[in-house]
């Protein structure tokens, strides 16, 4: 079962877009987990087609409306807005423009359509922007509306939305028609990977009951060519014409359509249920089809399964999918659209003729096969996209896999947060070669991967610390931010979380974890480990023996890999009465305090032979350069007789390295504690006192790791 | 003759309601073209078909078109010979014609439409259509022989004086539907058996109903300040707009409206004209006086009316609608505006301020309320002013299944006969021999049509146990009700039902949609069921019905209370709404 992020702009009217949509996901709901977002719903229209409860419906900021920069925002802003918003899926679906600019891995999206005011539409003024004296207006679907552009503001901000467009990079994109795919190639030069037509569902039509208008579906945009169809009808006596569709060119057509002479013959229809539009069609003599170069045009299939004659203009994608038995393709001239129309009338037989042959053609584009397709491809793309990234992994993982405790809650400057803040929690004594740096700084954030990743470490144990109001928002922002770096910098340092949990409620737990499985865990540079993602408990031994806590942990955490990093040893035979089997897999947290000098070995190896305390007996072992909290003056910290641990000028880091590489069996997971915790000296990070001296150890002790323990 | 302050549509009038061909098998007549019809330059057809086949080209015998270039008047002369009809306009020729070389003429009735037509385009202005009889003794064979066999026999009586001089005008949108036909009928019956001067007015009616009836249109020269209007609003279309703006006194009577979008996909043309009613909402606000359909209706137009009424005072204050919905009204000036507007009405109260208030306050501070002044109600009442007296009316046999559910209503969308079908398929599915009934009156074509395709394709399993009578008399009704086992409708129209009525009458037991209107016929009678509850559990309770003599009893006998012998409430409420206007207004 695949994890599917379906996004779209708005779900609440029954375009071709939503009806794909609302098509694809009916049907793929009972195999996979689908979350659909967009910035309007209408359930009703879900309900009507089947779309149940297992799917998720989740509400994005609405688009931008009412200023001169509506558009432009729309085209820039709110798609990176979106971004933000939208959860961690295994795989993405994501429709319309401009919704290549998501950043969301891997993205399988199907533009429907690119923006075509910016390209083929681009030079009829008539089509796309008609003139006012001092507006222009522009058009992003699924609105409803234009937004209205000053003047002089309008030819720029079609190039800036045209620049801003060449920067979207889905990992694939699946086009609705061969021509569309093309298209697709020359605005942005790259190939559809595949094409996959939208489909009809023959069943639900209704045979002819009549043959008494003609009738066309549309919104009524320019290009849609109503106004042609308007025209023709002055060349047709005694004919009815039905125009289904909504769209701000209503009332310019029905002005069209009174000068024509022609209004009281024609009528404009909306608002109609499903089944009304069955009958439309059913009582049709014919579907006229007439827009400019539609990328496919679905009511072509809908004429087809309804039994009635096509006569479309021949250009556009569906023009692959229907042939000259069951339509006519014509040029877009009015007169050659009576002509046809009018010979239709006049030949009921061959009429219906056409009709038949166009339903039984139209049952080779079911939505099963537009659904099945699709789906397909995103099953495909979320395989490549994993093999991609699990190649990463696993030449990272040849061996135990080296990570380092990290700290991200550092103020700006010393005497903001934990720089000399308070006496009890804040003191430091050592000043980092960055200086007395944010924790929240982009740029220190890069400078600690590019550390990290010199030395040879593959992640961080990024520490969470979360109290009864939630976890601490700069740590917060500050992993986010490490995340989002990461993934910049193409690092090949991975992120994963340490929980440190103190006064936590269950309610703030349950928050948590959403967040940790919606947006976190299948983020591209967190961590995994033997497939799951990796997260780290720091335990105190506060919740030994709770029952309700360990047992809720357990269920949460089933999906990933859970690792205690415990203050305390952990036998074997004692876990199971004191944590009920929450762990995979344990380590020390911090393994100098824990004995004196002469008995620190057998104590580390001891640990060491104890991986079976976790479910997965994951083996680990830490290190730490050195351990000192004498400056702390916390009175908790007081009863601590191993609380100054001097380095011994890195003579304690090699003595613990070195107790790893004897280690009976190799580890799993090497720690070292810590990459920058300054309160209590455990730090690896350049200082001013020290340069990168214990940098350096730690490369060349992970360069020696490395090939000691390569399987 | 009435001056009309609004451009006048384009009409032609003629004297005559109907011709018979002569010995020379001719007939002639003059028309006269009248408001837009002189100015705008359209174009005067003379259309002619058979009465007893409408289609083109078989019934069409021809047409023949006059251009009004400000002609006043144009003498028109139809010919018959052995080449067929030709139309003569001011002794010549036309110009531009169409004629059926093919069409057989001989003894046949025709209907001649007058028509207006903008010339550059096929949209018709006016059309008028009269009976052609081929001779005298058919014109004298087709004088209506009124049936008024349902007639009451304790006619109401008026008990107020009626101003002899005081005319009536009766005016319909549309005469097509039974019901319009039925209400048309009583209301020219009671005003006539009261003595009271009335005339009929339609836009759409047939060429038999001609008889009896003007062009709508005809107001414009033909109604005086004295007359008094009672309008029957069903839809939309013109007339709305020729009666608000005579100026003598109306009264609107205002059926309940069916959403247009459900007409759409079946009649475009008719969906239209209730759409377009919502445009013409300020139209209403120039009558007189308002009778609704029912309790219903009168709650949902007069939210509508006041909703109107107070956007259109805001305006008039210069109010201004801030973006989060709340207006400002700038208070200078506005009771001086109140105290002459017709679009409201003002209460000013009056209170002393406690001792002890600031000093820079008045002692005493008027407080002006405005409610928007919307026509006044002069009551409800269904579009059926007695009951049928159905002692008086013979049986009239017609086919049907042996034992058979039966409905009643005309077919349009909102009766839901789809579903009526769609219930009786699951009745159909456990009971052999259960028939269905469905007898009703044309309305909307396209569906009819539908209904018959469901029948003939979705149900044609069923499709010889399922009846439909078109155009149902009140003799074949009687018959059918007396041997029906089951009443069912499946109506979410919010109107007056008259066929519960009926079933009622007939002690039916009655399976219906819950609608305000059926409750309040049937109260908690019956078996009424809602949206949420599935076709096969009402499929289950009409099998119940069918075959549980104890279940059909009870539940006939729990209907027996909502019979009501209220028989003329609306024939008196109608005497009322017209007493209200004339008599105490004047």
């Amino acid at each position: 079962m695949l994890d599917i992020g379906v996004v779209i702009p708005q779900l609440s009217k029954y375009g071709g877009a939503e009806r794909l949509v609302v098509e694809c996901i009916t049907r793929w709901q009972h195999k996979h987990k689908i979350t659909i977002y967009a910035e309007r719903f209408n359930s009703e229209m879900l309900e009507e087609h089947g779309i149940g409860r297992d799917v998720a419906l989740r509400t994005l900021s609405p688009q931008i409306e009412g200023n001169t920069y509506s558009f432009l925002l729309n085209a820039t802003f709110t798609p990176k807005l979106w971004s933000g918003e939208i959860g961690q899926h295994d795989v993405y679906n994501t429709h319309l423009w401009p919704l290549h600019l998501l950043d969301l891995e891997p993205a399988v999206w199907y533009p429907h359509e690119p923006l075509r005011m910016l390209y083929d539409l681009k030079n009829d003024k008539d089509l796309i922007s008609i003139t006012s004296e001092e507006e222009r207006r522009v058009h992003i679907y699924p609105k409803y509306n234009y937004d209205n552009v000053n003047k002089s503001f309008f030819q720029p901000m079609l190039r800036s939305a045209s620049s801003f467009d060449k920067t979207g990079n889905p990992f694939r994109i699946v086009a609705n028609s061969k021509y569309c795919a093309s298209y697709i190639e020359s605005v942005y030069g790259r190939q559809a990977s595949r094409v996959v037509y939208p489909g009809v569902t023959v069943e639900d039509f209704l045979p002819p009951i009549a043959n008494e208008y003609i009738l066309t579906i549309a919104q009524l945009w320019p290009h849609k060519r109503i106004h042609l169809i308007l025209q023709s009808m002055r060349l047709m006596d005694n004919m009815q014409l039905y125009i289904v569709g909504s769209g701000p060119e209503k009332q310019q057509l029905i002005r069209q359509a009174k000068e024509l002479g022609v209004y009281d013959r024609t009528f404009f229809l909306s608002d109609l249920t499903n089944h009304e539009i069955q009958i439309v069609f059913s009582r049709a003599l014919a579907v006229v089809f007439m827009p400019v170069r539609e990328p496919f045009g679905i009511v072509a299939l809908e004429a087809m399964a309804a039994a009635k004659p096509l006569v479309a203009v021949n250009e556009g994608g569906y023009i692959e999918v229907v042939d000259d038995r069951c339509s006519f393709l014509i040029p877009p001239h009015a007169d050659v659209l009576a002509e046809k129309l009018l010979w239709l009338k006049q030949h009921p037989l061959e009429s219906a003729a056409m009709g038949v042959h166009g339903r039984e053609l139209a049952q080779q584009y079911s939505w099963d096969r537009t659904a099945k397709e699709l789906l397909e491809e995103l099953e495909d793309a979320h395989d490549a996209w994993k093999n991609k990234n699990s190649l990463q992994l696993t030449s990272s993982n040849d061996g135990p896999i080296f990570g380092a405790h990290y700290y991200g809650w550092y103020g700006n400057g010393l005497g903001s947060e934990h720089w000399n803040d308070s006496a009890e929690t804040g003191t430091v004594t050592e000043m980092p070669q960055l200086g007395y740096y944010s924790s929240t700084s982009g740029d220190i954030l890069e400078q600690h991967l590019h550390m990290a990743e010199n030395v040879g470490l593959d992640f961080f144990f990024f520490n969470l610390h979360i109290n009864s109001n939630g976890p601490i928002q700069r740590e917060m922002e500050a992993f986010s931010l490490m995340l989002e770096r990461a993934a910049y910098l193409k690092s090949s340092v991975k992120i994963c979380l340490q929980l440190c949990l103190y006064d936590c409620t269950e309610a703030i737990l349950e928050k948590i974890w959403i967040t940790l499985f919606s947006k976190v865990f299948r983020h591209p540079t967190y961590q995994q480990f033997k497939g799951k993602p990796l997260l780290s408990i720091f335990w105190t031994g506060q919740y030994d023996g709770d029952v309700a806590f360990l047992k809720n942990l357990r269920k949460h955490s089933a999906p990933v890999t859970l690792l205690a990093s415990s203050l305390r040893l952990y036998p074997p035979h004692e876990e199971p009465a004191l944590t009920f089997g929450a762990f995979d897999g344990w380590s020390l947290f911090s393994p100098l305090e824990l004995a004196s000098p002469e008995h620190r070995e057998k104590l580390w190896r001891e640990a060491y032979s104890h991986a079976s305390a976790g479910q997965q007996g994951i083996r680990c072992f830490t290190v730490s350069p050195g351990y000192d909290d004498t400056a702390l003056v916390a009175s908790a910290r007081q009863w601590n007789s191993h609380r100054n641990v001097p380095r011994e000028d890195g003579k304690v880091y090699r003595q613990m390295w070195d107790t790893a590489y004897t280690l009976p069996q190799p580890p799993d997971i090497m720690i070292i504690s810590t990459f920058n915790e300054f309160h209590e000296n455990t730090q690896i990070e350049s200082t001013v006192s020290s340069g990168s001296q214990y940098l350096e150890l730690t490369r060349s002790a992970i360069k020696r790791g490395k090939d000691t323990w390569k399987k | 003759m009435e001056k009309m302050s609004h451009p006048t549509p384009a009409y032609l009038v003629i004297d005559e309601n109907e011709f018979a061909f002569s010995d020379k098998d001719e007939i002639a007549f003059r028309v006269f073209p009248k408001g837009e019809a002189l100015t705008s330059g359209n174009v005067f057809i003379v259309d002619i078909y058979a009465a007893d086949d409408h289609s083109h080209p078989n019934g069409h015998a021809g047409w023949w078109e006059y251009p009004l270039t400000g002609s006043t008047s144009v003498d028109v002369r139809v010919t018959c010979t052995e080449k067929g009809l030709t139309t003569f306009f001011n002794g010549e020729s036309a110009q531009t014609f169409w004629q059926n070389d093919k069409f057989h003429i001989a003894g046949r009735t025709l209907i001649m439409h007058l028509v207006v037509r903008e010339w550059r385009s096929t949209t018709i202005l006016f059309n008028d259509p009269i009976s052609l009889y081929p001779d005298q003794k058919k014109l004298e064979a087709s004088k209506p022989c009124v049936n008024l066999g349902d007639l009451p026999d304790d006619m109401p009586l008026r008990w107020f004086i009626w101003p002899a001089q005081q005319r009536v005008k009766i005016v319909f949108g549309s005469l097509n539907s039974k019901g319009s036909q039925t209400l048309c009928r009583q209301l020219a019956v009671l005003l006539s058996k009261n003595n009271i001067s009335f005339k009929i007015y339609a836009h759409e009616y047939s060429n038999t109903q001609r008889k009896s009836v003007q062009p709508v249109e005809y107001l414009c020269h033909d109604a005086k300040k004295e007359d008094l209007i009672f309008f029957v609003l069903a839809e939309g279309g013109p007339a709305l707009s020729i009666v608000a703006n005579l100026s003598c006194k109306k009264i609107l009577y205002h059926m309940h409206l069916p959403d247009y979008r459900r007409y759409q996909a079946f009649d475009a043309e008719f969906a239209r004209k209730l759409e377009e009613l919502a445009d013409q909402q300020h139209l209403i606000m120039k009558f007189d006086g308002i009778c609704y359909e029912s309790e219903y209706t009168k709650k949902i137009v007069t939210q509508s009316l006041y909703k109107q009424a107070s956007l259109s005072l805001l305006e008039e204050w210069g109010a201004c609608q801030t973006p989060d919905g709340i207006v400002t009204i700038s208070p200078i000036g506005i009771c001086d505006k109140n105290s002459n507007s017709p679009k409201c009405s003002t209460e000013t109260l009056f209170c002393t301020l406690p001792k002890g208030s600031p000093e820079f306050l008045p002692q005493r501070l008027a407080l002006t309320m405005t409610k928007p002044g919307i026509p006044q109600s002069l009551g409800s009442f269904p579009p059926s002013l007695w009951r049928k007296n159905w002692d008086k009316i013979n049986e009239e046999e017609c086919h049907h299944p042996e034992m058979f559910i039966l409905s009643v209503g005309s077919f349009r969308p909102d009766r839901h006969h789809e579903t009526t079908l769609q219930i009786f398929a699951e009745v159909a599915k456990q009971h052999p021999s259960l028939g269905l009934v469905i007898a009703g009156w044309p309305f909307i074509n396209g569906y009819w049509d539908y209904l018959r395709f469901l029948r003939e394709n979705i149900y044609s399993q069923y499709a010889s146990r399922i009846v439909f009578l078109q155009s149902c008399n009140e003799g074949q009704l009687k018959y059918l009700y007396k041997r029906a086992k089951l009443f069912f409708s499946a109506c979410s129209h919010e109107g007056y039902s008259g066929s519960i009525i009926d079933a009622l009458s007939f002690k039916l037991p009655i399976v219906a949609r819950q609608t305000t209107s059926t409750a309040s016929l049937l109260g908690q009678s019956g078996l009424q069921f809602n949206n949420s509850i599935h076709y096969s559990d009402v499929a289950h309770d009409i099998l119940t019905v069918c075959q549980n003599c104890d279940f059909y009893k009870s539940i006939v006998n729990n209907q027996g209370g909502n019979i009501h012998q209220r028989k003329f409430l609306s024939a008196n409420t109608f005497f009322d709404s017209l007493q209200k206007t004339i008599l105490h207004k004047n």
